[in-house]
């Protein structure tokens, strides 16, 4: 494809006012249309982005040429819209998480895989480019074999949290597990790779027994031993700190927002032995358009270099489906201790018929 | 070293004109910022809330020269200026880059720390896109010139003699074409006597847009390293912009890459090979001042003290 994707944008919330301003901004979109199924949000977001908005999808597709589309809808209208899209072949950009269920994203992922549209999901922390050399580091085996990989993702979301409307919007949201969870166990997938089984343990830090705090242990296929931390009520953060070690066979790597550490046994062509540090400016990179200094620009534009050159989208639903199973089993584990085994479909009567994977009240710790 | 006193006698002479210096203290490290490590940005943010901390560095700068400071609307920035100036017979001039929306927004609801209120804030700023792209007939205009007029009301007490939008909202808007938010920065700011500009992480996106809206800015600033750190959409479209800008001048910031290169290959790249009027440089220590500026002394020489008259 030579000429700019013919974009539409479905929901124009936070996510999708925020894609539709890169979207200006980068030479290979061409924003042709909004959705929206407000009106009155409609009509402004149209004026301002000088484009037209529709009120659903279908009428969307019917009236313009798209040739991708971008769901920034909330969460449980993301099936529906999905699938709407790949099925009429258009490639899709859907944002986190996937589906509200298991059954929703596995559904999604079958549709997408009979379209051959490109599909992608929104976990855009893989484009930042210090989580991005991380990975490029491991695939080349400057660690050696992984052995050990532990995620440490805290924040002060909720602590202390005394406004009742915003508790709700997190409860409805999914809480822990689908507000926060999700972009950390993205990269914990990326690096450490298929899950074999995995128990948890969750645990409220507040007085209405929202579950706060959960902590993973997981084996991955690999034999490599995984934990995972997840904690958003912690005292004194006021940005949410994204940590991950990993441990191989020829050393060690330190990852986190803004740096990432190297502990080699042995030197190699590009780092030496003992600790190298490289710092996130050191390996930025260019985007098209950085806006806000989130990945948002480089994931689109990421989505975009695989549409024109006709590979597959990355993180796929595939693995959006893989970060939903890992959270289902989370917060099953969470709340009944158990260890489980992947991949869940395999028992579809444990984990078909108890469809929401963030229902609210599995938002609550044992006793909560 | 030379005394408070003596430094304000040797520079107040330049400080009634409207002019732009070669060199200015970057406020990155007072307002807790770090490209390097969470343990340098928790540092940061405590030390330099109290007003004397960062009175200490700036007061030290202005005995190595570098006579104005850069600074956002919070209260600790701003007492600490005022305490420079009555201390240096007004220096040191002021940049201000507005709005600083959490702040800006704490100072309304009249708390600057409770919990409540800082939700409510984060919940604002979130939105910030969509009320901006919201634009006049969403009835956004009002919340942004009044979040204006609110930070002017408080940097104005250090007398910014040029006043920048923040980045965010300056590419946000131009991304979008969003020409009033743009003018009203510019007519508020005018009235106030100083000279509007705009910051950006998006320099090349930025010209070309303003070029298609016919506006033009005396100022802007904007980043330029030797490692091209966040010189977007490539070090090639903004060094085109800073060939080819006519009479806007340009402060360079992120200038040491958030200080992870040395200031002597750093100042050398923006000034000789990029050819910026001015640069913006934060620094968390004397050390670090005594470095950065004595390298820029070096380099520069006598044309360290050089002011550049501002377009009107």
């Amino acid at each position: 494809m030579s000429r700019a994707i013919r974009l539409a944008i479905v929901g124009v919330g936070e996510m999708g006012v925020s894609r539709a301003v890169v979207a200006n901004a980068l030479p290979c979109y061409e924003l042709v249309c909004l959705v929206e199924q407000s009106r009155m949000v409609g009509r402004i977001a149209a004026r301002q982005f000088g484009v037209p908005c529709y009120r659903s999808l279908t009428r969307a597709m019917r009236q313009e040429d798209v040739d991708a589309v971008m769901v920034c809808t909330p969460p449980h209208a993301h099936c529906e819209v999905a699938i709407e899209a790949v099925r009429a072949g258009k490639h899709v950009l859907c944002e986190k998480p996937l589906g509200t269920t298991l059954p929703e994203s596995k559904r999604m992922l079958e549709a997408a895989r009979h379209t051959g549209a490109v599909h992608q999901v929104g976990y855009d922390m893989r484009f930042h480019p210090v989580y991005a050399k991380a990975k490029q580091l491991l695939d080349s085996g400057v660690i050696g074999d992984v052995r050990y990989l532990m995620a440490v993702a805290h924040d002060g979301e909720v602590a202390e949290r005394v406004d009742i409307s915003k508790r709700k919007d997190l409860i409805d949201r999914g809480g822990l597990f689908g507000v926060f969870a999700p972009h950390v166990i993205d990269i914990v997938l990326w690096y450490g790779g298929e899950i074999e089984e995995l128990a948890a343990l969750g645990t409220a830090g507040n007085a209405e027994g929202l579950v706060d705090f959960a902590s993973a242990v997981c084996r991955f296929r690999g034999g490599a031993h995984g934990i995972v931390d997840l904690g958003w009520s912690h005292h004194g953060i006021d940005k949410p700190h994204f940590n991950f070690t990993m441990t191989g066979t020829k050393g060690s790597m330190l990852v986190e927002t803004d740096q990432l550490c190297l502990r080699l046994q042995e030197p190699t062509d590009d780092f030496g032995r003992g600790e190298s540090v490289l710092y996130g400016p050191e390996i930025w990179g260019r985007t098209g358009f950085d806006f806000t200094g989130k990945p948002l620009s480089r994931e689109m534009e990421a989505f975009a270099g695989a549409i024109t050159s006709g590979r597959s989208g990355s993180p796929s639903w595939e693995d959006g489906y893989r970060v939903d199973e890992f959270v289902a089993a989370l917060k099953a584990t969470a709340s009944q201790p158990a260890i489980v085994s992947f991949p869940l479909d395999r028992d579809e009567r444990e984990w078909g018929k108890n469809d929401d994977i963030w229902p609210r009240s599995e938002c609550y710790a044992r006793g909560g | 070293m030379t005394s408070g006193q003596e430094v304000s006698a040797t520079l107040a002479a330049d400080s009634e004109r409207l002019l732009l210096p070669r060199l200015m203290v970057g406020s990155n490290p007072f307002q807790g910022v770090s490209y390097k490590s969470e343990a340098l940005r928790r540092e940061y943010r405590s030390r330099f809330s109290r007003p004397e901390a960062i009175l200490e560095v700036i007061g030290h700068c202005l005995e190595l020269g570098v006579t104005t400071a850069h600074c956002y609307a919070r209260q600790a920035q701003v007492e600490a200026l005022k305490m420079a100036q009555a201390r240096y017979g007004g220096l040191p001039d002021t940049v201000a880059v507005l709005p600083d929306v959490y702040e800006a927004m704490a100072r309304q609801t009249g708390e600057m720390a409770g919990t409540a209120t800082r939700e409510k804030i984060k919940f604002i700023v979130r939105s910030m896109p969509r009320l901006v792209s919201a634009g006049v007939s969403g009835n956004v205009l009002p919340l942004v010139e009044e979040v204006l007029e609110t930070e002017i009301g408080l940097v104005s007490q250090v007398h910014p003699r040029i006043i920048l939008l923040h980045g965010m909202l300056a590419d946000m808007a131009c991304a979008i074409r969003h020409r009033s938010v743009v003018e009203t920065f510019i007519k508020k700011v005018r009235a106030t006597g100083a000279v509007a500009g705009l910051a950006t992480h998006n320099l090349g996106v930025m010209w070309r847009n303003l070029t298609a809206m016919e506006l033009s800015v005396p100022v802007i600033m904007a980043p330029f390293n030797p490692l091209g750190f966040m010189m977007n959409p490539s070090v090639d479209a903004c060094l085109d912009v800073a060939g080819d800008r006519g009479s806007t001048l340009i402060i360079a910031k992120k200038v040491l890459a958030g200080g992870v290169i040395e200031p002597e290959g750093a100042l050398r790249y923006v000034f000789e090979e990029v050819g910026v009027e001015s640069a913006a440089i934060g620094v968390a220590t004397i050390e670090e001042a005594e470095k950065t500026f004595g390298a820029a002394r070096s380099i520069l020489g006598d044309d360290f003290d050089r002011r550049y008259e501002i377009a009107s």
